[in-house]
């Protein structure tokens, strides 16, 4: 054995080989096991790189967009399932990457009906799915298609998509489907609507049809209809305005919690207003001279819950009853206001779904209104105007801690009930708000 | 074309019709199965036929699946045209070999000199609560043998013109009828050279957001989500491949270049179901690099069929799946 293992070193004639090999054979188990945790300590500090860090997560077909277009889809912000880029992520880049908007504020802008005017932008060659495929066929002929103005079809799209950020303007999205806000809290800064108007507005005023004037004056008896209620309301009225603040941290841990099963049942989705519409319901029938009519020099307290809910549709608010409110369990109210509201968007409604308020409540909480106070809706006695759920410092069981709340008013015509019935009514309401798993039953 | 007459009858009745429609057009054809002659079928398919056709073209069979497969194998390689029954899909363990290894093989093996010009008739599927062994969807096997046609009708019409043109197909078919659908009712074409082409897709119903592919009972659960999804205004396209193998992909991944999004749907379990090879298909086609969201499988458990009804349709997939999915892909949920 050892003369096989010496030979080869007699062979040699370098001494530093030899050197070597003895020290090896000299030291053997201490020097490797050295060695050995060095290499290791070496791993421990420089562990493997996650490899999905720094790749950008997006679907294949807003790869496939990027490549074509020439957009890096690193700079592309997401908006699918945990920031997933997506084909409409990508298409809405193409439209504005050059630069024709003259929006450039650091500022965070909070925009209501303008984001969509923008995507809806007739430049916006991908807002409309007809119009896309020409331009995908037609790519040299883009210049003279898009500077047609093309007709608006708010409902044909979908609302969702059409609703996300574009990046360069820097929007924040707020309304989460088409229903109710269910987001945490928007920070609200000032919307710079001159800068918008240039981008867009301009372009597609100047060519109208006919068809286009009609509507005109239609909409403008609507609204004459409308400004001589209001202006009659606030003259025949003696309005007092009562203010609370509800701690909604509950309800929201019991929407978290209840949605999929509420979902499941009514298909639809529950949200604050669900709530609200039952806390509402409730109070009203403990106080029945909040739920009254005034007509004719009579006050009459209902025995029934009509609730009217101001929705805001294209051109005009739409105020839609749920009747018998009081009798009707949590799910049947998600499922009625659900129901209600799809019919008010897509026009189903007809005017018995308008008739017969006793109440009404108006929300402006989703476009990040904290506090208002609403017109009456005639011949009902009272409206009640809420506000945007915020988290907000507040003492809690004697410590200081983020809560979620909001501010309801109660406008209240003074003929039709004093404010002690007012005050009642909002404490009522609250309680029902503060402990909602008793809404539930 | 002409319009067709239509006339209203159960899948039950279209198949029994299909059969009946080729015995009467070709002496060649017979029929062999258990129970099939005297009993009129385990489901009553075969009512009346033996009265029509005689014992010697509707053979009531001793009860092994092995010999019946046997028989028809080697009665359609020496010139007869035989359908056969198997009581239920599950059984056809039991005529694997003569299926799988002859009947599969032969054209292939004797240079194109012989032919297998036989279909195997298979009621499968759960919903009858008829338990573990009564209950499979076994199509994913028969797809995996070269050789083998599998075709699977959803919808009375589909049922006769394809089991029509099964008969007249020179390979062995599969020919998988699901036992929950034998009751539905549908218009179905009265001319007797309707047929089906073996090897075609059909869109059931277009759409633009979201694409689901399916057959079976599934198709009709799929419809119904699609019904509820429209009201929404989200379009679903509707694709039932009718025959899994050979199939005919060009619908599907037309389908899915429009939409960016699919749902595969079957009630067989997921491990190694057709689903998984639809949805390797769409991704190695140019539909790639049109898709938008993951591609959503929704299969049977991977557990045995249990009898108890309420388990049984908690392990396959119900329309609200079909809801819940669209609702995934176009990041609602």
């Amino acid at each position: 054995m050892e003369k096989e293992v010496i030979s080869p070193i007699e062979k040699s004639s370098s001494s530093e080989i030899i050197a070597e090999k003895s020290a090896k054979e000299l030291l053997p188990d201490s020097s490797q096991e050295k060695a050995q945790e060095e290499i290791q300590d070496e791993i421990e500090l420089k562990p493997e790189p996650d490899p999905r860090l720094e790749k950008a997560r997006a679907t294949p077909a807003a790869r496939r967009v990027a490549r074509e277009h020439q957009i890096n889809i690193q700079t592309i912000p997401g908006s699918g399932p945990n920031g997933r880029i997506q084909i409409e992520d990508v298409k809405r880049m193409v439209v504005f990457s050059p630069g024709h908007s003259g929006y450039s504020s650091p500022e965070t802008a909070v925009i209501g009906t303008a984001l969509e005017e923008i995507i809806g932008n007739p430049e916006n060659v991908f807002s409309d799915p007809i119009k896309e495929e020409i331009k995908e066929e037609k790519s040299e002929k883009r210049e003279t298609k898009i500077k047609k103005p093309v007709a608006m079809k708010p409902a044909a799209r979908n609302n969702k998509s059409e609703m996300m950020p574009n990046p360069k303007l820097d929007f924040v999205p707020f309304v989460e489907g088409e229903v109710e806000p269910l987001r945490e809290e928007i920070i609200v800064k000032s919307v710079p609507l001159s800068s918008l108007e240039k981008t867009s507005f301009e372009k597609t005023a100047p060519e109208k049809n006919e068809q286009q004037s009609e509507n005109k004056t239609i909409l403008t008896e609507k609204r004459k209809d409308i400004a001589e209620r209001m202006v009659r309301s606030n003259l025949e009225t003696a309005v007092i305005t009562l203010t609370t603040e509800i701690d909604m941290t509950e309800v929201k841990d019991l929407r978290k919690k209840i949605s999929k099963k509420i979902e499941s049942q009514a298909h639809f989705r529950c949200t604050y207003t669900d709530f609200l519409l039952m806390a509402t319901a409730r109070a009203l029938m403990k106080q029945p001279i909040i739920n009254s009519s005034f007509e004719n020099d009579e006050i009459i307290p209902h025995a029934y819950a009509n609730l009217g809910f101001a929705v805001d549709t294209d051109d005009e608010m739409i105020i839609p009853v749920i009747k018998n409110a009081q009798d009707m369990s949590f799910v049947e109210m998600v499922k009625r206001r659900g129901e209600t509201l799809k019919s008010v968007k897509n026009k189903y409604y007809t005017p018995e779904n308008l008739e017969g308020s006793t109440f009404t409540i108006s929300n402006l909480g989703m476009y990040g209104i904290l506090e208002f106070s609403a017109i009456i809706n005639q011949p009902n006695g009272a409206i009640l105007s809420v506000g945007e759920v915020v988290q907000r410092v507040r003492v809690h069981q004697g410590e200081a801690v983020i809560r979620s709340v909001m501010k309801i008013s109660l406008n209240l015509d003074r003929r039709v009930a004093d404010g002690m019935a007012g005050a009642k009514f909002l404490q009522d309401v609250k309680a029902d708000m503060e402990n909602p798993s008793l809404l539930l039953f | 074309m002409e319009i067709n007459e239509m006339k209203k009858m159960t899948y039950r009745d279209a198949i029994r019709l299909g059969m009946t429609e080729e015995m009467r057009r070709d002496d060649d054809v017979i029929f062999l199965g258990e129970d099939i002659g005297l009993y009129g079928g385990a489901f009553g398919l075969s009512e009346g036929m033996l009265d029509e056709f005689g014992e010697a073209r509707v053979m009531d069979t001793p009860i092994t699946e092995a010999a019946i497969v046997g028989t028809a194998v080697g009665a359609a390689a020496t010139g007869l045209r035989p359908v056969c029954e198997m009581m239920f899909m599950d059984f056809i363990t039991l005529g694997m070999d003569a299926l799988v290894n002859q009947g599969a093989k032969m054209h292939y093996m004797f240079g194109g000199q012989a032919a297998v010009p036989m279909v195997l008739r298979l009621p499968a599927g759960s919903g009858s609560g008829a338990g573990a062994q009564h209950s499979q969807s076994l199509e994913a096997w028969l797809c995996h043998v070269p050789g083998l046609k599998v075709v699977t009708p959803s919808t009375p019409a589909q049922a006769k013109g394809l089991i029509k043109a099964a008969i007249r197909d020179n390979n062995p078919v599969c020919f998988i009828e699901h036992k929950m659908l034998y009751k539905m009712e549908g218009l179905v074409p009265v001319d007797d050279e309707f047929t089906i082409e073996i090897g075609k897709t059909f869109v059931e119903r277009p759409g633009k957001d979201v694409t689901i592919v399916t057959y079976g009972t599934l198709l009709h659960k799929a419809i119904e989500a699609a019904e509820f999804l429209a009201e929404e205004g989200i379009e679903v396209e509707i694709i039932n491949p009718v025959t899994l193998y050979p199939m005919d992909m060009k619908p599907i991944v037309e389908s899915v270049i429009k939409t960016g999004r699919l749902i595969v749907a079957h009630e067989a379990s997921k491990t190694g179901g057709v689903g998984g090879e639809i949805v390797a298909r769409v991704v190695e086609s140019e539909a790639f690099d049109y898709l938008n969201a993951p591609i959503i499988r929704l299969g049977g458990l991977d557990v045995p069929i249990p009898y108890n009804k309420e388990l049984e349709a908690a392990v396959v997939p119900q329309r609200n799946d079909f809801v819940h999915g669209v609702y995934r892909l176009l990041n609602r949920e």
